[in-house]
């Protein structure tokens, strides 16, 4: 119940800031309708009826659906893990009977509740203007359940890079370096379908694709049947072992700091 | 005191020269604070810099699959991409702090700045330094260098002087939108940073204007003036968009923005000092 209300507190905080949520929002707009007229003009310009294995419809549909999965990650969560421990906010954290890294997810959810709302939204305005593919009934219900691990995925990878705060003097050096990864890895502007057979290996075995484009991929229906529990599962593990990973980073971050601060 | 030294400096290029001058102290101060973590420094500015050639290889993995955007190959879609990242790591190399105002309003630090005989804008922008820009900038020339021998053009002399007019119009242009941007800041309690939209919506000009129809280019060109960070400048050197002949705009529209910004800016600080003590 306590983390119930640290996700309300951080939601009420968050709209206070409603022109900057506003403005989000229509940047969202914007951003849908550059990568509609983008792929609208690739597609007319070089004549074809699909690239890679994608329609116009089926690429205007990836694309928006991965500008919303954006939306949820796009907020920079590690730096202010990163206030937290360098601020001292963690002393006081600290110092209640909470869980450090359920308080940050709490946080971290509360402040994404408008993004979430904003996005459905915005889903359902690219319904209408752009007609997207929209998948029914299980595809649906499944694809929101992949929507929720990715969302977790996205902190797990924040918590961990925001945990070199611990020892970095600035993590904007290891954050970068897995936004890169992120950029090439998740299929998060092109599918990966996109990519020559050796890179798309690289994809394969990497985590980052978990976060876009296997949700996608669901969305579309281009993974069906039996495929879709597999992908689902390919996720699950990487949620749990990043999980780990964050925990570990987490503990042994936390015995340096309180150590230090005596 | 105050009165009497800026009356034995009104002379605007003096003045001019002694704020270049700070300017570059105060970078000279960012550089080597930041360079005191040698290998963090190293490591921002390789990583960031890695960052566009990582953006340069999803564009060639694109061009693979397709020939052209709307007529445009890879290397001058490529040359847009580097027009637009060369504009906006120059100008927050130049004015990266004006981003935290939000921040200095809340922590009063902004009332300390006020304080001092300098101009508030100068001590702003001077005060922060990216090194992700630094970084940002070295894969631009990188971007650009490639985009250069793979369209293999040999442009006029001309050609090469109307590009860096429209790069630097472009810089002038970004700086003004910026401020007026960080203005806003000023006449609204609850604030967060524009900075960031700002910025988020540059993609706009990272691709041919002519995909978004008319009434867009339109927009950007004179209403939101985004197509002269990337498109026009590029414009200069390529020569093919449809609507190639605004580049000559670029420096009035660079003008008539600076006016407007620095206007906006001065209302929005003297709200603020009015409100605020």
């Amino acid at each position: 119940m306590k983390y119930a209300k640290l996700i309300k507190i951080a939601f009420l905080s968050d709209i206070e800031y409603r022109i900057y949520n506003i403005l989000l929002f229509l940047l969202t707009l914007l951003q849908m309708f550059i990568l509609v007229m983008l792929w609208s003009a690739i597609f007319s310009w070089n004549n074809v009826e699909t690239i890679a294995g994608f329609t116009l419809s089926e690429m205007i549909t990836y694309a928006i659906v991965a500008v919303l999965i954006t939306q949820l990650w796009e907020n920079d969560y590690e730096y202010n893990l990163e206030d937290f421990i360098k601020e001292g906010e963690l002393t006081t954290i600290l110092t209640r009977p909470i869980d450090f890294f359920f308080y940050a997810f709490s946080n971290y959810l509360g402040e994404n509740l408008s993004v979430i709302i904003y996005s459905f939204i915005a889903w359902i305005i690219a319904i209408f203007a752009f007609s997207i593919h929209v998948p029914i009934g299980i595809t649906l219900l499944l694809f929101t359940f992949s929507l929720l691990i990715s969302f977790f995925l996205m902190f797990t990878i924040s918590m961990i890079i925001g945990c070199f705060a611990f020892w970095a003097e600035d993590i904007h050096g290891v954050s970068e370096t897995i936004r890169i990864l992120i950029l090439l890895f998740s299929g998060s502007f092109i599918p990966l379908s996109f990519f020559p057979e050796g890179l798309r290996i690289i994809a394969n075995i990497l985590p980052f694709q978990a976060m876009y484009s296997l949700p996608i991929l669901i969305y579309l229906e281009k993974i069906t049947g039996t495929d879709i529990f597999i992908a689902i599962f390919i996720q699950i593990f990487w949620a749990i072992v990043l999980y780990l990973v964050a925990r570990l980073f987490l503990k042994q971050g936390l015995k340096r700091f309180t150590s230090l601060g005596g | 005191m105050i009165k009497k030294e800026s009356n034995k400096n009104n002379n605007i290029v003096s003045q001019t020269l002694k704020a270049i001058k700070l300017w570059f102290y105060y970078r000279k101060m960012n550089i080597l604070s930041a360079i005191e973590y040698r290998a963090n420094f190293f490591l921002i500015l390789l990583v960031s810099s890695f960052e566009q050639i990582g953006q340069v290889l999803l564009l060639v993995i694109l061009f693979n699959q397709i020939d052209y955007i709307n007529g445009w190959g890879f290397g001058e879609v490529l040359l847009l991409s580097a027009s637009a990242t060369l504009v906006s790591s120059i100008v927050l190399i130049i004015i990266a702090g004006l981003g935290s105002i939000p921040y200095e309003i809340r922590t009063g630090e902004l009332d300390i700045l006020l304080a001092r005989p300098k101009s508030l804008y100068l001590q702003l922008a001077g005060s922060r330094l990216w090194l992700i820009d630094i970084g940002t900038l070295i894969g631009g020339i990188i971007k650009f260098i490639i985009a250069i021998v793979y369209i293999s053009i040999s442009p006029s002399l001309i050609d090469i002087v109307l590009y860096f007019i429209a790069l630097i119009s472009g810089i002038v242009i970004l700086i003004a939108l910026t401020t007026i941007t960080m203005s806003i800041t000023f006449f609204s309690t609850k604030v967060r940073n524009f900075f960031f939209v700002l910025y988020r919506s540059l993609g706009l000009g990272e691709y041919p204007l002519e995909i978004y129809g008319s009434g867009i280019v339109f927009l950007l060109t004179f209403i939101l003036p985004l197509g002269f960070i990337s498109y026009y400048p590029a414009q200069a050197l390529l020569h093919k968009g449809v609507y190639s002949q605004f580049t000559l705009f670029a420096p009035i529209i660079a003008i008539v923005f600076s006016l407007i910004a620095s206007y906006i800016w001065s209302k929005g600080v003297r709200r603020y000092t009015s409100t605020g003590s």
